[in-house]
């Protein structure tokens, strides 16, 4: 009887584990097709191609201008492309930024970046300020706020940290906020 | 978000080893800055810890120079300061000088240190000295404590 009631403990046991093992597999699949899905509403699309190494400059209207580097690249049949370990070099109202990060999703239609999601270890440099803004995962919006979860905007005396921030490239405005926290390294 | 809190902790650990000490912290629920003025508005339970005062205020909006330190800064709605000595400033706007290192708090600012108190018209806190200076219409209540028998 104490033999049966431990084995059944243990089936039990294992189950759950298998059970809860399949949930984080599935949940972790599913947060990264939410992400390209929020970029593209076209469900299955086709492949248009792959390329590694991918290079491309990109000029739209609102004087943008911008070249995309990739180490691997797929272009997707509804405008939609998928890159690993990318940089986005951007002009936007002659101010000059660095987007980079390990994966990221874009829509691109006649050369506009019309929405962008990015994930893994995202930066947003502003090259002639020095202003490094540093996020765990990030979605840029069609009017061109990109809004980041964990964000760490750092500055040659400043570091600033707020669960979410929204990057306004046209009005060249940033905002942080939930639960903010300044910290100046030098004497006020 | 672990890597955010270590990557912060290293640019400490190495601003730490280049003789820069992290001397403000503030907090709050919201900051806006703006790139082309550098300037900046943090607003909801604003906080600033300095080296020898704690302040805290509803808005605070300030300005930075071409070397990113402070030009200017306000605090505004319910302004409290409390420094290290126990003594206690309320007014309605702080103003931050920083050539001169003063705060001086305006909107009827009120004073407090044990059970004394004073109001005037200004209050000046110099930050180098940890001193505080009243100006204009200065009344104080200074409280005696009477021996028991």
């Amino acid at each position: 009887m104490l033999f049966k009631s431990s084995g059944l403990k243990f089936l039990i046991s294992f189950l759950v584990v298998i059970i809860t093992l399949f949930a984080v597999f599935y949940s972790i699949k599913f947060s990264k097709k939410n992400k390209r899905e929020e970029v593209s509403s076209n469900e299955n699309p086709s492949v248009v191609s792959e390329t590694r190494n991918f290079e491309r400059v990109f000029s739209s209207e609102k004087n943008v201008y911008w070249r995309l580097k990739s180490e691997r690249a797929i272009s997707y049949s509804n405008n939609v492309f998928e890159f690993n370990r990318f940089t986005i070099y951007l002009e936007v109202r002659n101010r000059k930024y660095e987007v980079g990060g390990d994966w990221a999703v874009l829509e691109i239609v006649d050369g506009k970046l019309n929405k962008l999601a990015a994930d893994g270890n995202v930066s947003v440099k502003l090259l002639d300020e020095n202003w490094i803004l540093s996020s765990k995962t990030c979605l840029l919006k069609e009017n061109m706020v990109l809004e980041c979860e964990n964000t760490l905007l750092q500055t040659r005396n400043w570091a600033t940290y707020g669960n979410y921030s929204y990057f306004d490239f046209d009005r060249k405005t940033v905002k942080l906020n939930d639960e903010v926290k300044t910290t100046a390294f030098y004497e006020g | 978000m672990r890597l955010l809190n270590i990557a912060a902790i290293l640019a400490c650990l190495l601003l730490s080893s280049l003789s820069c000490e992290q001397k403000w912290v503030i907090t709050s629920n919201e900051v806006t800055g703006k790139l082309d003025t550098r300037s900046f508005t943090y607003s909801g339970n604003v906080k600033i810890q300095a080296k020898d005062a704690t302040i805290t205020c509803e808005k605070l909006n300030g300005t930075l120079d071409d070397d990113e330190k402070i030009k200017e800064l306000t605090a505004t709605g319910s302004v409290y300061i409390v420094n290290s000595e126990g003594v206690e400033v309320f007014g309605e706007k702080a103003v931050y000088d920083q050539s001169a290192k003063t705060i001086t708090i305006t909107g009827n600012p009120k004073m407090l240190r044990n059970k004394n108190s004073l109001i005037a018209s200004e209050i000046v806190y110099y930050l180098a000295s940890n001193t505080f200076e009243a100006r204009g219409g200065v009344e104080t209540i200074i409280f005696e404590e009477t021996p028991k028998r």
